[in-house]
């Protein structure tokens, strides 16, 4: 009888955990970063950026690039991790306390805010080899906390690690994000008058052709 | 100076130059970095080592992942450091 009874309440909270897992991998975010071109536009504004070998890192560092900046009481760490999540609830310092967040580099569900990591879709150390080294602090900070552009997104914190520093030559994310990804690279680079370097204008056309 | 002291103070810490393969050296704080670093090495009297490495002529170090570890003998950190540079350093034409 006993036995049956936990069957019963085992077969309950199967079902219960099953439909609430429903919930959670059902809504997968909706939210993006904005302003993410068509690939049509993706392929001019491909052929409008200089193409130049990667510059040095003499002097590079981090700080240059102040992050994260705050703006309406959230930094944009938090402001990403609003947009980018799924049911996110926040404290009254704005960070996060529940919520779910779908990682598109690598297909993952995460949820827990402290497992996502905001990633600079056009990593700041490849800025600094691109142009970015002659840049101001002030500009550098405002390329950093990028909100308008497709340049910040929530990702699981090893699909963030693995990108490092890489350009689209050397890591792309999961087949089916390729078209997307170039096409935010692209946009950010043009945005921010970014060279790229041959191998990674190679990997972004071809990369737009699966769109 | 003893020698063995001698040798700890020349040998334990160590700067080298060097060239990855692609997906380059796997960081602690920033992840994956590639293009030409820089790798440090050095080891305290205890054998504690520090393995550091950062971007060529950058101004920020990042740590190597699995660190902390110690060598039973701190005059060993130049071998290790021969070894890293030789696994870790891929010239491309």
């Amino acid at each position: 009888m006993l036995t049956r009874a936990r069957r019963g309440v085992a077969v309950l909270t199967t079902a219960l955990s099953t439909a609430l897992l429903f919930v959670l991998l059902g809504q997968p975010a909706t939210a993006a970063p904005p302003n993410i071109p068509s690939a049509a536009t993706a392929r001019t504004e491909l052929n409008a950026l200089r193409v130049a070998a990667e510059g040095s890192m003499t002097g590079y560092s981090r700080d240059l690039f102040p992050h994260w900046t705050s703006s309406g009481g959230c930094t944009t760490r938090q402001t990403v991790l609003k947009r980018d999540g799924s049911n996110v609830v926040v404290d009254s310092n704005c960070q996060p306390t529940s919520g779910s967040w779908y990682s598109p580099y690598d297909g993952v569900t995460v949820t827990s805010a402290s497992g996502v990591d905001i990633d600079h879709i056009v990593p700041l150390a490849e800025a600094w080899r691109s142009g970015a080294n002659s840049w101001t602090t002030d500009t550098r900070r405002s390329f950093a906390n990028d909100l308008s552009s497709p340049q910040l997104i929530a990702s699981s914190a090893s699909s963030n690690r693995s990108k490092g520093d890489q350009d689209p030559a050397d890591w792309k994310p999961v087949s089916s994000y390729q078209c997307t990804y170039a096409r935010m690279w692209i946009r950010a680079k043009y945005r921010w008058n970014l060279s790229v370097d041959s191998a990674e204008k190679t990997a972004l056309t071809s990369m737009l052709n699966t769109c | 100076m003893s020698e063995a002291q001698n040798a700890q103070s020349e040998h334990s810490e160590r700067f080298t130059t060097f060239k990855p393969p692609r997906g380059g050296v796997m960081t602690k704080e920033v992840g994956a970095i590639t293009g030409e670093l820089e790798l440090h090495t050095r080891a305290d009297e205890d054998g504690v080592l520090t393995l550091r490495v950062r971007y060529a002529g950058a101004d920020e170090w990042y740590t190597l992942e699995g660190a902390p570890y110690q060598l039973y003998d701190a005059r060993d950190a130049g071998v290790l450091h021969d070894i890293l540079v030789e696994l870790l350093h891929r010239p491309q034409p």
